[in-house]
């Protein structure tokens, strides 16, 4: 959502390479990253002039790429692949070491090692089919199969010079936070000098959510901070760890309220969270970074003016808010008229057949869905899923359900109005989107034209707004 | 403030957007606090690496450390928690890691330190193997391996059973298995307790190091003072150190002596640390420094070991230091019987102390001592002047386990136990008093109350004979006992499971199976007899209820005895149907005064448990113990008594069963046919009862004891029976002696002294002689010249001893003294020359047999005519008696001279009326009696003696004249007569006959004179011993004893030139003895003055016609038939014809004829009746 609002990356060539790896293979969140990737990868392709770079001032501006790339000659025309085929291990832990094959004191070590329970809380008997269940040390062995896929000896085989790694994982229990020292120790174990010297960047995401008490399930809540004490004192120790040269952490823990107690698979589709929202501007933070600046492994953490429950934007510091949550605004003013406004202006120029001919989605119906569909994922998320109080803190962000103007939208922030200022009203709008869209080259593909209307008419918004909250 | 979305509290606190900070360090999160105190396995395994367990204690001992050092102890806190478990398992196996019972150990070590990858299919070449090796490859890799990972797996048993409960780590020492706790539930594990009483260990209940044990606190500083070789282990000492800081008062303990665990042939080390064992001595040591829970043992305790056990109870509620200063008991603690099922004193110290298993200490708790069940008594109280009673009347026996006597002695049980005897329950109250540093002196009561429910009714009863017990080195042999059980066969109760007797020491048991004798189902009864060859002092007597034991404590309380001074002096009498024993104390070998055996209440010999019933008699003038009345319970275990053990009583007072004499005979069981080496009372004894069982049940009763090997010197039955017989006798003298204390007898110095008959075959007699000696040798002990302590004496010359020491004058006239026995007829003739007493001994199998004995068939009755005239005319007459006596007659079981005997026993039976009813009856008796005389006519004159002035009579059977002659005077005057008549010679002018009241006692009493001073020599002084001057002058007189003989043959002729093949028909001795006997009844018939006087004294007028009976009027006749010829020929089949002659062929033709004439009179009488 940050590059598809346009956060600013100081380097002109930077492209994103996302990488999942998540042995859950039907995990609800999973599917959703994935998509909503492969949409923005769609979306970039049809509404975003191949010139946009980085450092560009536009939606959409950072380009992502798939990890198998160099392989593949029509890179542009394939699917986006951001996963490692690194999933159905539709078996038990114990069937995936061989336990039975063991000889008795090995089988003992074992024992005494993990929990061999069939019924409690299994870690021997796991089934990996939906991810470890927050068994990282049964996670650390399965992931060193990955080291013999092909996937990623794919990935450590291109890698070249001046590319870098950016690991995301929780500490208290996901599938990351089993691979996150296998990781860093394939990488920096990996032939490819270029890998094992890279600047790698990571962030420790520690317990920000709870999950119900669910006395069936693997997780429990309850013990994410004792996990995570436990995973830090690890970390202070592991070799691989120590070479890690961007170190984000986050926490957000002892906040109230419960996350459905889901173990993995379709059903666990979690609301997005104000604490991913800062994890993720932590990889713009690596981004931005000068190699220099990552020759001494540093530890980073993330400052907000204050505490407040329910986080609003104004709890930002200035940086914050001008580095990412300025562009996080462009955006929202953007999905609001996309959505709110566009399709019931239909006696507007921009709207008109010769113009965008919205109702003819553009000539790009399905990039039109596509990008509305973007939009309306912005929506939600930033209106109802991050202000959700049952995730813990809430974010109350934006609003975008007030009477079809955007003076409301930025919550904190509303834009005052008066007898002769009626602020962002429609008409206003429906003037901006016009004004914005005939003023475009008319040789400008449409669904480009679309979008710099969009950009354009969002940036204006926000002068219009001023200061944030 | 800026707000920081951190997990921690960090040291940089201005921070905005993304801001370089510092790397957590574990320290720095111990701010935040756990929300959990669950210990969940998997609290370890955020931690993504195979060891994650190890570091997740690791972390632990990190956070906790900080924790103690801020002072913000989360005591309830996962890692207080994991910090507990690892110093739970140190703590185990400080106290108990060499127990090979406890514990196994098997080390597991990843090498990598060659670096070639061949580790990684140190698991196995699976590809899931070399992923898990590449897993463990990692770990390695890691501080502080060294790429070497050794862990030493320890494992838990109990039994069989065994759980693997953690492992070494270089982090803390120990971890544990996330399994162990469900699997040590899953296999049903006890609970582990550790140092402190009742810190269940492994619990919910985390102890901090500061709140173990002092010694084991001081180990675990030990341990962080220990140089490692590496620095793996900060954590787990900062812990310590922290701790230390804090609670410095908690770090004074001492170190004690340690030993290290052994793994194998290594000592079990993590990072260069040695585990430690405590050395048990010392914990042992100081628990008895500090425990307040010691037993105060008694000065006399049997218990000698190390340390004085502790006094714990269940719950108990009493406080005190436990173990040690630190550990204190809790009321908590359990104190199961169910752990502890049983003590052994000599594993004691080997038992693990309830709350703190693993750790050994003597202890004690009231269930060591408590059965239970109540043992009640069915129908009697427990005599308390022979068993140890708590209260008065006591029907119960104790419910105290042996092992108690182990701590507390005999005598001091009354201190320690108390009863109070409720209508519902009886509640037992055990005061034993413990000690302590702390507490002092107290006393611990613990209460048993038994209900109805657990109370179980003895239906039997036991008897212990002898009931004495020496303590004299000297007479220590004398402790060896029969102990009889008597049980009912159809008791509903519990039945008893087994009987144990035991040392006072509680411990010692007296090895001794009961053999089964009888079954009555008359009585509803059984009996069952114990040999035990030791002393003991406690029966404990066990029953069976819901298949499982319950015990019970009889103790008696022993005569005890010494060996005292004083000689005393045995005879006996051993008839052929009576026996009799008569005792003297001996001073300057000379018999104080002789005096009948008897057991009195002051010298019972056997007793049972149960209080006899006292019974007042002459408004109360007289009071005495009954033993013929016991109440309904027992009665039948009181008839089987008397039938096959030892007499309550012996003697003439009111209570004793029986007296002296007794008949000659034996009770068996059953078994005692079949038993290779029966054993007395178990298989045999001597049948007291047999009189009175001669109705019920008499057919296991056997008499003829003395005359048993004449026919076959060799069959073991009858050796048996013969020298179980002896045994029963000299015991219970042996047991007589030793009760005597006034003035106490010297065992060493008793003598027994035994009659023979002259007549008897010197084969059977030596035979007979050779057993009494080896009961003997054996009852006293004795291993020296058997001839100075079971002396021989012959029956003939006894009763003169006897008689000459109560009137001395008769040493001036011709004197006779005939003993008619059972079976022979001892005759003595005594004439004085100068100084010297001549005395003619003589013995006769001629005797009670002869008129009381069937003629040819032993067991059938009505081959006697007295017997078959008694019953005709009891069943005309008396039917009512005959009803009562029928059945003697019916078994076929008892000789006919013990029918008649018994018939003569009881007035009320009434048998001397037939002599009444057909006085010709009588005509047997009065030849039996005149062929005495015939005989001791033919003595005289063949020695050319004067005839006797004097005659007395002795022995049981020459009871019969009295039948005879009514009036004394008709008795003297025929004797007279008769000796003249048959001797030819002039009779004494002032002839007398001396008649003793007690005919029987007689010889016996006259033994013990004898054996007093048996001869040495053929010629002694033996009766002015008294004097000194038994070397004296040449007027002390002399006895010289001689065996003389009357065969019915010349005088000229030896009798004992013969044998007796040399009599048999119709050689010429037959003949010549046939005519002697013819003779005789010529002489006796055809005296019309004889004759006469007999008819007028037996008040018949037919005499004469008897004589045709025996002498037909052709003589020749006579020597091919007749009833004289056929006694003659049976008589001599009893004899080994080889054998030389020793008893008189001149009986031979009387020996049933006699018997034949009665059957005749009889069946006379009675066709004249009918």
């Amino acid at each position: 959502m940050l590059l598809a609002s346009g956060v600013k990356i100081d380097k002109k060539d930077v492209s994103i390479i996302p990488v999942i790896i998540d042995t859950d293979a039907h995990n609800g969140d999973t599917a959703r990253t994935r998509d909503i990737l492969k949409n923005y990868y769609d979306i970039r392709k049809t509404f975003v002039n191949k010139a946009v770079t980085p450092d560009s001032q536009h939606f959409f501006s950072t380009p992502i790429s798939s990890f198998n790339r160099l392989n593949q000659d029509n890179a542009e025309n394939a699917d986006l692949d951001v996963q490692f085929n690194f999933q159905n291990q539709d078996t038990t832990f114990a069937n995936f070491i061989n336990h039975s094959g063991l000889d008795q004191v090995n089988k003992d070590v074992i024992e005494l090692l993990y929990n061999d329970s069939l019924d409690e809380h299994p870690e021997l008997h796991l089934n990996l089919s939906v991810g470890f269940k927050g068994n990282p040390n049964i996670g650390s062995v399965v992931f060193n199969e990955l080291a013999d896929s092909p996937h990623f000896k794919n990935f450590e085989s291109n890698f070249t010079s001046g590319d870098r790694v950016f690991i995301i994982s929780s500490i208290f229990g996901g599938t990351g936070s089993s691979g996150f020292p296998t990781l860093v120790k394939m990488m920096r174990s990996s032939t490819n000098q270029n890998l094992a010297q890279t600047n790698i960047g990571a962030i420790t995401v520690m317990p920000y959510f709870n999950v119900e008490t669910d006395d069936k399930s693997a997780i429990n809540s309850a013990i994410f901070d004792t996990k995570t004490k436990a995973a830090l004192a690890y970390y202070a120790d592991d070799k691989f760890i120590k070479s890690i040269n961007a170190l984000y952490y986050i926490s957000d823990n002892k906040k109230p309220g419960a996350l459905p107690n889901v173990e993995g698979g379709k059903g666990q589709v979690n609301n997005g969270h104000v604490v991913e929202l800062i994890s993720a501007t932590s990889i713009i933070d690596f981004i931005n970074r000068s190699d220099s600046d990552l020759q001494t492994p540093q530890a980073f953490e993330f400052g907000a003016n204050q505490d407040g429950n329910p986080f609003t934007i104004k709890d930002f510091s200035l940086t914050t808010k001008d580095k990412y949550i300025k562009h996080l605004v462009h955006f929202a003013y953007a999905s609001s008229i996309a959505l709110q406004y566009v399709p019931t202006l239909t006696k507007e120029t921009f709207y008109d057949k010769k113009e965008l001919n919205i109702d003819n989605s553009l000539g790009v119906p399905n990039g039109y869905q596509k990008i509305l569909a973007f939009f309306n994922e912005f929506s939600n998320w930033t209106s109802k899923e991050m202000n959700d109080s049952n995730s813990g803190r809430a974010f109350i962000s934006f609003n975008f359900d007030t009477d079809q103007h955007l003076n409301n939208m930025i919550h904190g922030g509303e834009l005052k109005t008066g007898l002769f200022n009626k602020g962002l009203s429609k008409s206003k709008i429906a003037e901006m989107l016009t004004r914005n869209e005939v003023n475009e080259p008319k040789d400008m593909p449409i669904p480009e034209k679309y979008l710099n209307m969009l950009y354009k008419t969002a940036f204006q918004c926000t002068s219009l707004k001023g200061e944030l909250p | 403030m800026p707000h920081i979305f951190q997990f921690h509290k960090g040291t940089n606190q201005n921070i905005l957007d993304w801001t370089a900070s510092n790397r957590i360090k574990p320290g720095d999160v111990r701010d935040v606090m756990d929300r959990t105190n669950v210990l969940t396995s998997s609290a370890g395994t955020s931690i993504p690496t195979p060891l994650a367990r190890m570091h997740l204690f690791k972390t632990a001992f990190e956070i906790m450390a900080v924790q103690v050092r801020d002072n913000t102890v989360e005591a309830k806190s996962i890692y207080a928690g994991l910090v507990s478990e690892v110093l739970d398992l140190i703590e185990l196996l400080y106290k108990s890691g060499n127990d090979r019972e406890r514990f196994r150990y098997q080390k597991w070590t990843f090498d990598n330190t060659t670096q070639d990858n061949s580790i990684l299919t140190s698991f196995g070449t699976h590809k899931g193997h070399k992923l898990l090796a590449e897993s463990f490859k990692q770990a390695a890799s890691q501080a502080p391996f060294n790429n070497k990972i050794e862990i030493t797996l320890i494992y838990l048993k109990e039994g069989h059973k065994e759980v693997l409960i953690g492992g070494t780590t270089p982090f803390t020492m120990v971890f544990t298995s996330p399994n162990f706790k469900r699997k040590m539930r899953d296999r049903e594990f006890r609970s582990i307790n550790g140092l402190i009483s009742n810190d269940v260990l492994f619990d919910t209940d985390y102890k901090l190091l500061q709140e173990r044990d002092e010694a084991f606190i001081q180990y675990i500083e030990n341990i962080k003072n220990t140089p490692t070789q590496t620095d793996s282990l900060e954590g787990f000492k900062e812990y310590i150190i922290n701790t230390g800081k804090r609670f410095e008062s908690k770090f004074h303990g001492s170190l004690g002596n340690l030993k290290d665990i052994q793994v194998g042939d290594n000592p079990l080390t993590v990072t260069g640390i040695h585990f430690k064992q405590i050395n048990e001595a010392d914990y042992k040591q100081s628990i008895e420094s500090f425990s307040d829970f010691k037993i105060e043992l008694p000065a006399d305790t049997n218990y000698k070991g190390e340390f004085p056990p502790l006094f714990l109870l269940d719950r108990m509620p009493y406080d005190g230091q436990y173990t040690s200063p630190t550990s204190s008991w809790s009321e908590k603690t359990r104190v199961s019987e169910l752990e502890y099922p049983y003590v052994d004193p000599t594993e004691l110290e080997n038992r693990e102390l309830p709350g703190i298993d693993g750790f050994t200490y003597p202890f004690l708790s009231s269930f060591d001592f408590f059965e239970r069940c109540l043992v009640k008594f069915d129908g009697y109280t427990l005599n308390s002047d022979r068993f140890v009673t708590l209260v008065n009347n006591q029907p119960f026996a104790l419910p105290i386990k042996p092992i108690f006597f182990h701590f507390f002695p005999i005598n001091h049980l009354k201190d320690y136990l108390t009863v109070e005897v409720g209508e519902d329950a009886t509640t037992f109250i055990l005061k034993i008093p413990v000690v302590g540093p702390t507490k002092g002196r107290r006393v611990f009561v613990s209460k048993k109350v038994y209900d109805q429910k657990s109370t179980l009714k003895y239906s039997g009863i036991l008897g212990v004979f002898p009931f004495t017990k020496a303590v004299d080195k000297a007479l220590l042999h004398t402790n060896k006992y029969t102990v009889a059980a008597y049980e009912k066969t159809k008791a509903v109760n519990d039945p008893v499971n087994y009987i144990s007797f035991y040392k006072k020491n509680g411990i010692d048991r007296v090895p001794s199976e009961p053999v089964s004798r009888s079954v009555y189902q008359n009585f509803n009864t059984k009996s069952s007899y114990y040999q035990v060859s030791q002393s003991f002092d406690l029966i404990q007597a066990n029953f069976l209820r819901d298949n499982s034991n319950c015990g019970s404590v009889i103790i008696p309380k022993f005569r005890e005895i010494y060996n005292g001074a004083e000689e005393y002096v045995y005879a006996i009498d051993f008839g052929t149907s009576n026996t009799h024993v008569e005792y003297s104390h001996v001073v300057d070998e000379s018999a104080r005064k002789t005096e009948p055996f008897e057991i009195t209440e002051q010298n019972m010999q056997m007793t049972l448990l149960n209080t006899p019933y006292s019974r007042e008699e002459n408004d109360g003038a007289l009071i005495f113990n009954d033993y013929e009345f016991m109440g309904a319970s027992i009665d039948g275990s009181r008839q089987i008594v008397l039938r096959e053990f030892v007499p309550f009583q012996l003697g003439a007072q009111r209570g004793a069963t029986f007296k002296f004499p007794f008949r000659t005979a034996t009770f068996e069981s059953r078994g005692f046919k079949d038993t290779k080496n029966p054993l007395l009372f178990s298989h045999l004894n001597i049948g007291f009862s047999i009189e009175k069982d001669a109705i019920d049940d008499n057919s296991n009763y056997q008499t003829d004891i003395k005359w048993q090997l004449e026919s076959r010197l060799n069959d073991d039955q009858k050796q048996h029976r013969v020298n179980l017989f002896f045994r029963q006798l000299i015991l219970m003298i042996r047991t007589h002696a030793l009760l005597i204390n006034n003035p106490t007898a010297n065992i060493d110095k008793v003598k027994i002294a035994m009659s023979f008959p002259v007549s008897m075959d010197s084969d059977l007699r030596k035979h007979l002689m050779d057993r009494f000696h080896a009961q003997f040798k054996d009852l006293f002990d004795f291993e020296g010249d058997i001839s100075t302590r079971a002396i021989e004496v012959t029956e003939s010359i006894a009763p003169y001893y006897y008689l000459l020491k109560e009137d001395a004058n008769i040493q001036h006239d011709v004197y006779c003294n005939i003993d008619v026995g059972g079976g022979t007829s001892d005759i003595i003739l005594v004439k004085k020359d100068s100084t010297l007493l001549n005395c003619y001994c003589t013995s006769v199998k001629f005797a009670g047999k002869q008129l009381w004995g069937s003629s040819s068939d032993d067991f059938n009755p009505d081959d006697n005519g007295f017997v078959f005239f008694y019953k005709s005319f009891l069943q005309s007459k008396d039917k009512e008696t005959y009803a009562k006596v029928k059945k003697i007659f019916e078994g076929r079981t008892t000789r006919t001279e013990d029918i008649i005997s018994f018939l003569f026993g009881k007035e009320e039976y009434k048998f001397k009326q037939i002599f009444t009813e057909c006085r010709e009856l009588k005509v047997p008796l009065l030849i039996h009696y005149a062929s005495l005389l015939y005989f001791v006519s033919k003595l005289a004159k063949i020695h050319k003696i004067e005839l006797p002035k004097t005659i007395s009579f002795s022995g049981k059977g020459s009871e019969y004249i009295s039948i005879v002659f009514g009036n004394d005077e008709h008795l003297r005057q025929f004797t007279q007569k008769a000796l003249s008549v048959f001797s030819g010679m002039d009779s004494n002018a002032s002839f007398k006959i001396k008649k003793s009241r007690d005919p029987k006692v007689i010889t016996a009493k006259g033994a013990v004179i004898y054996a007093a001073k048996p001869l040495v020599n053929l010629e002694e002084d033996i009766f002015n011993a008294s004097n000194g001057n038994s070397g004296g002058t040449g007027d002390d007189l002399q006895i010289k004893p001689s065996i003389f003989v009357y065969s019915g043959l010349d005088e000229s002729e030896n009798m004992g030139a013969f044998t007796y093949k040399d009599f048999d028909e119709p050689g010429e001795l037959y003949g010549k003895v046939l005519s002697a006997n013819v003779e005789f009844l010529e002489t006796f018939f055809g005296s019309p003055e004889l004759i006469a006087g007999s008819e007028r004294a037996l008040g018949i007028n037919n005499l004469s016609k008897f004589k045709s009976f025996f002498v037909p009027a052709d003589i020749a006749v006579l020597m091919k038939g007749g009833v004289l010829r056929n006694s003659y020929k049976s008589a001599l089949q009893t004899k080994t014809m080889s054998s030389k002659v020793e008893d008189s062929p001149f009986f031979f033709a009387f020996r049933t004829s006699l018997i034949e004439l009665s059957k005749s009179i009889a069946e006379s009488a009675l066709k004249i009746k009918n």
